[in-house]
């Protein structure tokens, strides 16, 4: 498992579309937050949750596209045919497919960390300066909406992976990540409403994660944990059907 | 030693590969012949469990390809060259590759040089020719010195240079003992390289035997003859039972006659027994293109008209 792993990891990072990709992930929500601290109007009164919150808050589309580099680095293997070597260089299929899983999953923990410290760091060090008080705390939910994130772009990159393994096609894959938060939750949730069960919201994966990102969720959400076992289950469950399907099908 | 029995693939209703059984010994170049759609790469695809087959079998030293542990060590395969991603440069795709099996590092650039594309691995796969492709492919199935060695249509895009060094590279490996099975449709290669045949249409086995057994069955040998009084040769060959043409087409060599149904021996003996002057006279035999061509007409998917001028 080693060496798929120190495989997987060569090559995410030899493609230089993943570099960039990660690069501008990184550097949105970083410039948001700089941005928004230097020209924003009150910055004294700023508060701990509401730079957490910005921060969260940008951050989506970073997560966003961290889940687009897992499912691109899966599907373009079958794009360009790599699968093929790769499968011949390692039998097992799920093992070549979990080492993938996993070096893309770190990637997004890593990555959307060091977003969250930067972006902290940097908003906080301006708000500062402009007298505002900031300090990171488990109270306000400040840590709950920036640890959040990290979970969200670990779970989103396994939606993507899934969706990936199912599909395997770049665009489809790619398109399906971006309409089933923008369209796809959005017409269910009007089919609600319609039918006048607007309990059942709380049962839309995509949106309980986003909702979660606040500081302090609303109370007719399933909450942190519950969002994210609930997403995180339905990623898992995609993972587990695309696994499947890879075993039976041609490579 | 490959071993492969009993080999089954369907694409839906369609039989691509049709109980299909041969072996490929070591120390030979085994060459893997059929029109187009026969069934090759399904075959060498299936051979290494990269298409799921519905029965049969294939062995690598009596192991099945998914039961080993580090393949790379093992079997070297090259299906297509194009199997690289187009933004990863040449050294990257084969440390990814020798990193899954454990090859150190070092021996990347061994094969890089061995291939002869050390000065261009930093260049990304994508600015590549077709044949520059297959000498990476070629230095991904020698990554981990392998004992058998699987490769469909290797020249594809070579130049005479890298044609001719595949063919040598190839016979090195079966002088060392080593187990090679190659497809290719350049057939006067084949036949400059391969000892063994294995020849498929439509799925199923057709022939395996070697080359020259192949050529033997399925072409015409004759004589050809040349001589300043040909007519009169021809006309005694006649009398003495055998049958002889003589070539008046346009470029045809003057003053010459193809003669069949007997021996080359019995020719000369005939001709100076009549004192007839002989400018040549050499047994000819069709290519294993002609043969190739004899043993697979009932079998071709697809098949072309004659071009009239």
């Amino acid at each position: 498992m080693i060496l798929n792993l120190r495989s997987e990891w060569l090559k995410l990072r030899t493609v230089r579309v993943h570099f960039v990709l990660l690069i501008l992930a990184v550097a949105f929500p970083v410039t948001v937050t700089v941005l928004v601290a230097i020209f924003g109007d009150d910055a004294e009164t700023v508060q701990n949750h509401e730079l957490a919150e910005l921060i969260s808050g940008t951050s989506v589309i970073s997560v966003m596209l961290f889940s687009a580099v897992a499912a691109i680095s899966l599907t373009s293997e079958f794009a360009h045919g790599t699968i093929r070597p790769t499968y011949a260089a390692t039998p097992n299929r799920v093992r070549v497919m979990i080492a993938k899983l996993l070096v893309n999953s770190v990637v997004a923990a890593v990555l959307s960390l060091a977003l969250v410290a930067i972006c902290w760091v940097a908003g906080a060090a301006i708000l500062e300066s402009r007298d505002a008080e900031i300090s990171l705390t488990m109270e306000d939910g400040s840590i709950g909406a920036l640890g959040g994130l990290v979970v969200l772009a670990v779970i989103l990159a396994w939606f993507a992976f899934g969706i990936g393994l199912i599909v395997r096609n770049s665009p489809a894959t790619v398109s399906i990540l971006l309409l089933w938060p923008l369209v796809a939750e959005g017409l269910i949730a009007v089919v609600f409403s319609l039918l006048g069960a607007d309990g059942l919201f709380k049962w839309l994966p995509y949106q309980n994660c986003l909702a979660a990102l606040a500081a302090n969720p609303d109370a007719d959400t399933l909450g942190r944990p519950g969002a994210w076992l609930w997403f995180g289950g339905i990623s898992a469950a995609l993972v587990v059907v695309g696994l499947a399907a890879n075993l039976k099908r041609d490579a | 030693m490959i071993e492969v029995r009993g080999l089954t693939k369907r694409f839906g209703r369609i039989v691509a590969v049709d109980d299909l059984s041969f072996d490929v010994v070591p120390g030979r170049v085994t060459g893997f012949l059929g029109p187009n759609g026969s069934g090759k790469s399904t075959t060498m695809r299936c051979m290494l469990g990269l298409d799921r087959y519905e029965r049969g079998s294939a062995t690598f030293d009596g192991k099945q390809y998914s039961a080993l542990a580090k393949p790379l060590h093992e079997v070297g395969s090259l299906l297509d060259a194009g199997y690289v991603h187009p933004g990863r440069t040449a050294r990257n795709h084969l440390r990814w590759l020798a990193a899954s099996n454990g090859i150190p590092r070092g021996r990347v650039e061994e094969v890089l040089q061995l291939v002869g594309l050390t000065d261009v691995a930093k260049r990304r796969v994508k600015g590549y020719s077709l044949g520059m492709r297959q000498r990476l492919g070629l230095a991904g199935v020698m990554l981990g010195d392998p004992h058998t060695v699987i490769l469909d249509e290797p020249a594809n895009g070579l130049d005479p240079e890298g044609i001719r060094w595949i063919r040598d590279i190839l016979v090195h490996f079966a002088q060392l003992g080593k187990t090679v099975l190659v497809s290719s449709h350049l057939l006067s290669e084949m036949a400059l390289m391969a000892q063994d045949l294995v020849v498929i249409g439509r799925g199923r086995l057709i022939e395996q035997c070697s080359v020259g057994d192949f050529i033997d069955r399925h072409s015409t040998k004759w004589v050809h003859v040349r001589s300043p009084q040909i007519d009169q040769l021809v006309a005694a060959i006649g009398s003495a039972g055998g049958k002889a043409r003589r070539l008046d087409e346009p470029g045809a060599a003057a003053n010459a006659a193809q003669v069949y149904d007997m021996p080359v021996e019995s020719v000369g003996e005939l001709a100076a027994s009549h004192q007839f002057v002989l400018h040549e006279l050499t047994v000819r035999t069709e290519s294993l293109e002609d043969a190739f061509l004899t043993a697979t007409a009932a079998e071709q998917e697809y098949r072309t008209q004659a071009v009239t001028p």
